[in-house]
């Protein structure tokens, strides 16, 4: 067995239930990492990892324990695993808490697959995968807002990529966390969330849309359509849907521009923005 | 209710032809324009009196803008704004082959 990484790597989940691996994103308070379990041998686990040492595990759990074809399920929640007699390690393995969710077989994740402009007709392709798998959900008031590129998983066949899974619960978990380090980097430069979200607001299915619209935007070019904004620093632009030209063609464009108003009563329904999306011609997308 | 948003946009085509292009498209009534302000532009009655419904586009010097101003007192305002945009997004800007589509600043 490797020695143990620096916190948590090698550290234990569940009594031994869960292993922590690999660092994927973040550091300090908030962290994705992989995770193996030795009771299924194979599979690979996300544990999203967060300073929450008062997290209460069982409402927690109760709320974000659903199932969804395409989304990924719930595996195990709670505090890591105290073993020897080290009182301030066990102080830290009770202070941080983890969120395990089983990842699909054979998949990557989608920032790893996509690394430039895929093209409108494929950017589409993918984000009407995505976006199916959100209208269930959504129709059960589980609207997963914080599904983001790093959350999604999928695999690439004969240049095309289509998705397996997407994690939505990963902005209710770290909600549930505290900032130890004012000063540390966020989990993730770019915001794909709404600006009603970060207003502070209760999230609507016309959420989901700007997020998408953001994601097709930026799977199609290659560029986040908000340059100019950064968590943790000015998100001017995105609050008011001033968003960079959107070099797609127009029949997408269209279809974009709608999705990233910044007012959500000037949004689509999820349903309509799908609709739309599926019925642009992807001869008028080129290739 | 009140509406009142405009979107930058590219296009090969000078004003002149755009009309052509726009009067040949329908269903708004193009005409030309011209102010101190805003020199020669082009603009279209969007909604049927006694709706306020007036779309404007406006030549910067490396781009256009069209300019969308809506007020209506019917009870399905939502609705009618709702097909100007579908006509505008769906017909108008796909007609002038609109490229590089933003949101900016509204011209009032």
């Amino acid at each position: 067995m490797s020695e143990p990484g620096p916190f948590p790597i090698g550290e234990t989940l569940g009594r031994g239930a869960f292993r922590v691996t690999d660092h994927l994103a973040g550091r300090g308070d908030a962290q994705l990492h992989c995770a193996v379990s030795p009771a299924y041998l194979g599979s690979r686990f996300l544990a999203s990892v967060a300073l929450a040492p008062r997290l209460e595990t069982g409402p927690l759990r109760q709320r974000l324990d659903y199932h969804y074809p395409g989304v990924l399920d719930l595996a195990w929640l709670g505090h890591f695993d105290v073993a020897g007699d080290d009182p301030s390690r066990n102080l830290r393995q009770r202070s941080y808490a983890a969120m395990v969710e089983q990842l699909p077989a054979g998949s990557e994740s989608l920032r790893t697959l996509v690394t430039g402009p895929l093209g409108a007709a494929p950017a589409v392709d993918l984000g009407l995968a995505v976006g199916r798998i959100l209208v269930a959900p959504a129709r059960n008031g589980h609207r997963l807002v914080a599904v983001r590129p790093e959350l999604m998983w999928g695999v690439a066949r004969g240049g095309a990529i289509s998705v397996t899974a997407l994690s939505g619960r990963s902005g209710p978990f770290f909600a549930q966390g505290q900032t130890a380090f004012p000063g540390s980097p966020p989990l993730f430069e770019r915001s794909y969330h709404a600006p009603e979200i970060h207003a502070g607001r209760e999230s609507q299915e016309e959420s989901l849309v700007f997020t998408l619209a953001v994601m097709i935007a930026e799977w199609a070019t290659g560029d986040y359509p908000f340059p100019d904004a950064q968590v943790g620093g000015d998100l001017d632009s995105l609050k008011r849907g001033r968003h960079a030209p959107l070099e797609v063609p127009i029949q997408l464009a269209s279809v974009l521009v709608h999705g990233l108003q910044p007012d959500p009563a000037d949004r689509p329904s999820l349903g309509r923005f799908l609709e739309r999306l599926a019925l642009i011609d992807p001869a008028r997308l080129g290739g | 209710m009140r509406k009142v948003y405009a979107y930058a946009f590219r296009s090969e085509l000078a004003l002149p032809d755009m009309l052509a292009r726009l009067r040949e498209l329908g269903p708004w009534r193009w005409i030309e324009r011209d102010n101190d302000r805003w020199g020669e532009y082009i603009s279209a009655r969007a909604l049927p009196e006694p709706n306020g419904g007036t779309v404007k586009i406006l030549a910067e010097p490396d781009h256009y803008v069209v300019n969308v101003v809506l007020e209506s007192e019917q009870s399905d305002a939502q609705a009618l704004f709702e097909s100007v945009r579908e006509i505008l997004f769906d017909r108008v800007l796909p007609a002038l082959g609109a490229a590089g589509l933003a949101r900016t600043e509204t011209y009032e």
